[in-house]
C-alpha cells in the first residue's frame, strides 16, 4: 500500500505548499507551524483540493477517511445517535466508547468541543480505512483523551495513517516524521534519527539533542533520542 | 483596479449600465474583458450556482411572456462585474471606503459591518467546502436531504463566530464609531477605467430604454 505525491504544488493567495513524497504503510506525522499548509495537504490527499501542478498516485488504497480539523463540519444528523448512524456505525458500540450514552438524543452541534471531537474521531477510526488522514486530531482534547487517542492510533495495525498536527508532546509512536518548512514538505526520516533533523522539535528535546551534539557524543544523542522516543510512545 | 473608491464607483455605474438594456450589458461585457483579469481567482462554484438561479429566473420569465433572454444577458453581465468586485476586494477596504464616505461615526460602523459580513462570507465558503468533503467521506451525495443539515451547520458556525466577535468587540470597549485613517493605493489605469465605466453608463442610459421587469 503506497501513496505517492509527485511534484505537487498547491497555491493560495500569496502562499503555496510543495510536496514530493511517498507514504508507505505505518504511522506518519506531518508537522509544521500553524498556517504552514498541513490542512491543505490533508485535503489534497483526501481528494478535495486540486493541485496546480503534480499528481497523486496510490497503490492498493481502496478506502480513505479524514478526521477534519473542525469536527462540526462532519455533522450531518440532528442527534448523536443519528450522527453515528450517518457513518454507517452502530450507536450502541460508539456511544459507550465515547462516554456519550446519556446524550444519544442531543444535537451533536450542542456537544462540547471535546465531546464532538471524541465522537467524530471514534467514528473515523472505527471505519478503519486503508488511508486514514487526521487533521489536528489532538485539539480540544485533554491529556487523558490525547493519550487514549494515541493508543487507538497505535493499535491500528494496517494501512497508512497520516497525522497532520502541530502537537509536539502527545504523539503516538510514529514511523516517519515529515515537516513543512518554508512551504515544502520535507522528510525527516524515521524515529529516533528524525528527531535530530526536526526543526520544530519541542524546546526540551532540542536542547538535549543540541547539547549532546555539541559535546560530540553521537552515541549519547542516539540514546537520548531513544529515550525520548520511548517517552513519546508511553504517553 | 487598486483604488477601492473607484472600484466601488465602477461597480455601481457598470451594474446600472448593464441593467439598463442589452447595449449597456454589451458595453459592460467589453469593459469586463478589457479592464479585469477575468477568470483569475473567481470563485467558479459560487458563480455557477448564482448563474443557475439567473437561468431559472430567465426561463420562467421567458415562458411567462417576459423578457427572459434580455434578463439572462443583463444579469449574467452583472454577475461577472460582481465576481470581479468580490475577488478584487482586500480586507480593510470597506472600512476605508466607509470612513472616507461617512466619517468615523456611522462610516466606521458601516465599514465594520461590511468587513465582518465579507469575512463571514469567505469563511462560510470554506466551511461549505469542508462540509462537502465530510459528506463525501461518509458516502452521502449532495442532495436536498443533505442540504438542510449542511445549512444548519453553516448557520450554527456563523452564529458562534458572530457571538465570539461580539464578545471580543465588547471586551475591547467598542460601543459605536471609532478612529480609522483610510489609505487608498493608486493603480496606473484606475482613473482611465473608471472614466470608461462612467462613459458606458451615460451611453447606455442615452441609447437604451430602461427595462422594467
Amino acid at each position: 500500500m503506497i501513496l505517492a505525491l509527485h511534484d505537487i504544488v498547491v497555491q493560495r493567495d500569496g502562499w503555496s505548499v510543495r510536496a514530493d513524497a511517498r507514504f508507505a504503510e505505518g504511522i506518519h506525522l506531518v508537522t509544521g507551524r500553524v498556517g504552514s499548509g498541513k490542512s491543505t495537504l490533508a485535503h489534497l490527499l483526501a481528494g478535495s483540493v486540486v493541485p496546480e501542478t503534480g499528481r497523486t498516485v496510490s497503490e492498493g488504497i481502496t478506502s480513505v477517511q479524514i478526521g477534519l480539523q473542525f469536527p462540526e463540519h462532519q455533522v450531518t444528523a440532528a442527534t448523536v445517535a443519528g450522527e453515528i448512524r450517518s457513518w454507517g456505525l452502530d450507536p450502541q458500540v460508539i456511544m459507550p466508547e465515547t462516554a456519550l450514552t446519556d446524550k444519544s438524543g442531543v444535537n451533536p452541534l450542542l456537544l462540547s468541543g471535546g465531546e464532538l471531537r471524541r465522537l467524530e474521531l471514534a467514528c473515523v477510526l472505527r471505519k478503519d480505512p486503508d488511508l486514514l488522514l487526521l487533521d489536528e486530531p489532538f485539539s480540544s482534547l485533554d491529556c487523558r483523551e490525547k493519550n487514549a487517542l494515541c493508543l487507538r492510533i497505535e493499535n491500528r495495525n494496517r494501512g497508512i495513517t497520516i497525522i497532520f498536527s502541530h502537537e509536539t508532546w502527545h504523539l503516538p509512536r510514529i514511523d516517519n516524521l515529515w515537516e513543512i518548512v518554508n512551504g515544502t514538505l520535507e522528510n525527516r526520516g524515521t524515529i529516533p534519527d528524525a528527531l535530530t533533523r526536526w526543526t520544530g522539535a519541542p524546546p526540551l528535546l532540542r536542547r538535549l539533542i543540541i547539547s549532546r551534539m555539541d559535546a560530540g557524543d553521537g552515541e549519547v544523542t542516539r540514546s537520548g533520542c531513544r529515550m525520548l522516543d520511548s517517552v513519546f510512545s508511553q504517553q | 483596479m487598486q483604488d477601492a473608491r473607484l472600484r466601488l464607483l465602477a461597480t455601481i455605474t457598470l451594474s446600472g449600465a448593464a441593467v439598463s438594456g442589452i447595449p449597456g450589458a454589451g458595453l459592460t461585457f467589453l469593459w469586463w474583458l478589457a479592464c479585469t483579469p477575468r477568470w483569475d481567482k473567481v470563485p467558479r462554484r459560487g458563480i455557477l450556482v448564482a448563474f443557475l438561479f439567473i437561468v431559472i429566473t430567465a426561463v420562467v420569465l421567458q415562458i411567462s411572456g417576459g423578457p427572459g433572454i434580455s434578463y439572462l444577458v443583463r444579469f449574467s453581465v452583472i454577475l461577472l462585474i460582481a465576481a470581479w468586485a468580490y475577488t478584487a476586494f482586500r480586507p480593510g477596504e470597506l472600512m476605508d471606503v466607509g470612513v472616507w464616505l461617512f466619517g468615523d461615526g456611522i462610516g466606521f460602523d458601516l465599514g465594520l459591518v461590511g468587513e465582518m459580513s465579507l469575512q463571514s462570507l469567505q469563511v462560510s465558503a470554506d466551511d461549505l467546502s469542508r462540509i462537502m468533503t465530510a459528506q463525501r467521506m461518509k458516502g452521502i451525495g449532495w442532495n436536498w436531504r443533505t442540504f438542510a443539515p449542511a445549512l444548519a451547520t453553516l448557520v450554527h458556525l456563523g452564529l458562534r463566530r458572530a457571538d465570539d466577535q461580539a464578545g471580543i468587540l465588547a471586551i475591547r470597549g467598542y460601543r459605536k464609531g471609532g478612529t480609522h485613517i483610510p489609505v487608498f493605493p493608486k493603480g496606473k489605469w484606475d482613473r482611465v477605467t473608471t472614466v470608461c465605466a462612467l462613459a458606458i453608463l451615460c451611453i447606455s442610459l442615452l441609447s437604451a430604454q430602461v427595462v422594467v421587469l
